[in-house]
């Protein structure tokens, strides 16, 4: 039964393990034990958003990551005032954003807008704080991955940098 | 986008909510038996939260965790009872058995007191204070008497908190994360995160507040106590709690216990001696210079500040509005407030809604 309500007293233990399975394949969770991935989808939020809806924006603190279940989510950074955005990723589903929120107060870096109808878990900053104080372990392992995130992405940056310096290089040696 | 809807379906959405908290507070008002047992375990759950925490973390199933630590609170509250209970009935006991010499030693200081002011200045009808003191207690006391019946036929409600304020505490411990949860799934989607860090932020600083309060005042009262029964004042377990529920009130406090054991002092065998009061204010000033130095900075640390005009102001208000019970909570209450404001305006100006 599709009701907020029920489903709260009630809740659906087939789509828990599909959410379960879900959780199962995304980096972040990656070495979580099934036992412990039951007490992460316990405190995940289930949004739900029509196609052009905003997750967040550019800007605003930032309170946790998502999870796209169902649907699309385009990521924009805005370059001018009058100008609009551009778009940096597709986010489809199966995957995740914003887990930069989760490591640190700063604030979003770009905005989220859903493509078309979309189902998102969200995973906030106050319950990872919550879980790092109650099961220390799964906390740390949980931070971990969100690091090897980030370390990966960091080497990606770098390299991208390198290439655009090299080919600046060429520019100007032509230019001479 | 949600500014693209038509204003129709957003008053009907906005509408939605402010019948859902409607209906929440018409429900609080209505069972209003249910609300001192709520408020109370609310506070004691988040008393408990940390500790549940820390042992849970060692890998301790947390319901578990939680059975253990009511056994132990009950435990220690069962031995509590044990010591302070016979002692406090005493202090009752000859509280009432000395009550008609009190009275004549009052009768006969503040008779002589009116002689002295009559005697200096002779135009001024003096007023007989004694007569004046007698009325007002009369008064009071004769509504504590009043509703002592109404007490005791509540006894049903008595047995009904100490059975409801347990099992809604062991519930808010268990599953207080539900709570949350359903009540961030009314959030619209454009301010979810905003209520998220919200919820987590005030519920981060009323808890530390409450936690802090609770732990500075029950030293204070121990302290207090103990000092007391060393120098061999009368009354120090009830001078004790007195000091104790006062510290809640900053400023004001230590005066608060300080007058009952003036009063005591006068009205003791010894009679008023400079060295007995010398004693006394030396108990106090220790017990204040304690909780200054060692309780106070770890337990309530970076408190709100609260401005002591604000204190004059809100304890007066309390007092007006609900007696001692109102000076007392006044306080925490406005402390509380402030907190949720300082919060509530950080975050609306960080989403610019401010």
């Amino acid at each position: 039964m599709d009701n907020p309500v029920w489903s709260f007293f009630f809740p659906n233990s087939a789509e828990s393990k599909s959410t379960i399975e879900l959780l199962k394949s995304l980096s972040v969770f990656e070495n979580v034990s099934t036992r412990n991935l039951v007490q992460i989808e316990r405190v995940l939020h289930e949004r739900r958003y029509r196609a052009g809806e905003i997750v967040f924006n550019e800007g605003e603190p930032g309170a946790g990551m998502y999870i796209v279940k169902k649907g699309e989510v385009s990521i924009e950074k805005k370059i001018s005032a009058t100008a609009g955005g551009i778009r940096l990723a597709l986010i489809s589903e199966r995957s995740f954003f914003g887990e930069l929120a989760l490591l640190d107060d700063i604030s979003r870096s770009a905005s989220a807008v859903t493509t078309t109808e979309t189902v998102l878990y969200g995973f906030s900053k106050p319950d990872l704080g919550n879980i790092m104080e109650r099961d220390p372990r799964l906390g740390s392992r949980i931070l971990v991955n969100l690091s090897r995130i980030v370390c990966s992405r960091l080497i990606k940056a770098n390299d991208n940098l390198e290439r655009v310096q090299n080919e600046l290089n060429l520019i100007k040696s032509g230019a001479e | 986008m949600s500014s693209n809807t038509p204003v129709s379906s957003r008053i009907i959405r906005y509408s939605f909510f402010v019948l859902l908290l409607f209906i929440a507070v018409a429900v609080i008002y209505s069972v209003k038996v249910l609300a001192i047992p709520l408020a109370v375990s609310i506070l004691l759950a988040f008393l408990f939260q940390p500790l549940v925490n820390l042992i849970e973390a060692r890998g301790i199933n947390r319901l578990l965790v939680i059975t253990l630590i009511f056994a132990v609170t009950g435990g220690l509250v069962a031995v509590a009872a044990f010591f302070v209970v016979p002692g406090l009935v005493s202090e009752g006991r000859n509280l009432a058995k000395n009550l008609p010499q009190y009275d004549n030693f009052l009768q006969k200081s503040l008779g002589s007191l009116r002689d002295v002011v009559a005697a200096k200045f002779p135009a001024v009808t003096v007023p007989d204070f004694y007569q004046l003191i007698k009325d007002k207690l009369a008064g009071s006391t004769g509504a504590i008497l009043k509703s002592i019946p109404a007490i005791a036929g509540n006894l049903l409600y008595i047995v009904s908190l100490l059975t409801l304020i347990p099992v809604f505490t062991f519930f808010f411990l268990a599953d207080g994360y539900l709570i949350k949860k359903a009540m961030l799934r009314l959030t619209p989607n454009r301010y979810f995160e905003m209520f998220v860090l919200l919820f987590s932020r005030i519920a981060d600083s009323v808890q530390c507040f409450i936690r802090g309060q609770l732990i500075d005042a029950l030293a204070v009262g121990i302290l207090t106590s103990i000092g007391l029964s060393l120098i061999g004042l009368p009354y120090s377990i009830v001078i004790g709690i007195i000091a104790g529920l006062g510290n809640l009130i900053p400023y004001l406090g230590p005066v608060i216990g300080f007058v009952p054991a003036f009063f005591v002092l006068i009205v003791s065998p010894e009679g008023l001696s400079v060295i007995g009061f010398v004693k006394i204010a030396v108990v106090f000033v220790i017990v204040q210079f304690l909780e200054g130095t060692f309780v106070y900075p770890i337990a309530v640390g970076k408190s709100v500040n609260l401005h002591p005009l604000v204190v004059i102001v809100g304890v007066a208000t309390g007092g007006q509005l609900a007696g001692v019970i109102g000076m007392i909570l006044v306080i925490p209450v406005i402390s509380i407030v402030k907190v949720t404001v300082e919060v509530v305006f950080f975050y609306l100006r960080r989403y610019s809604i401010l």
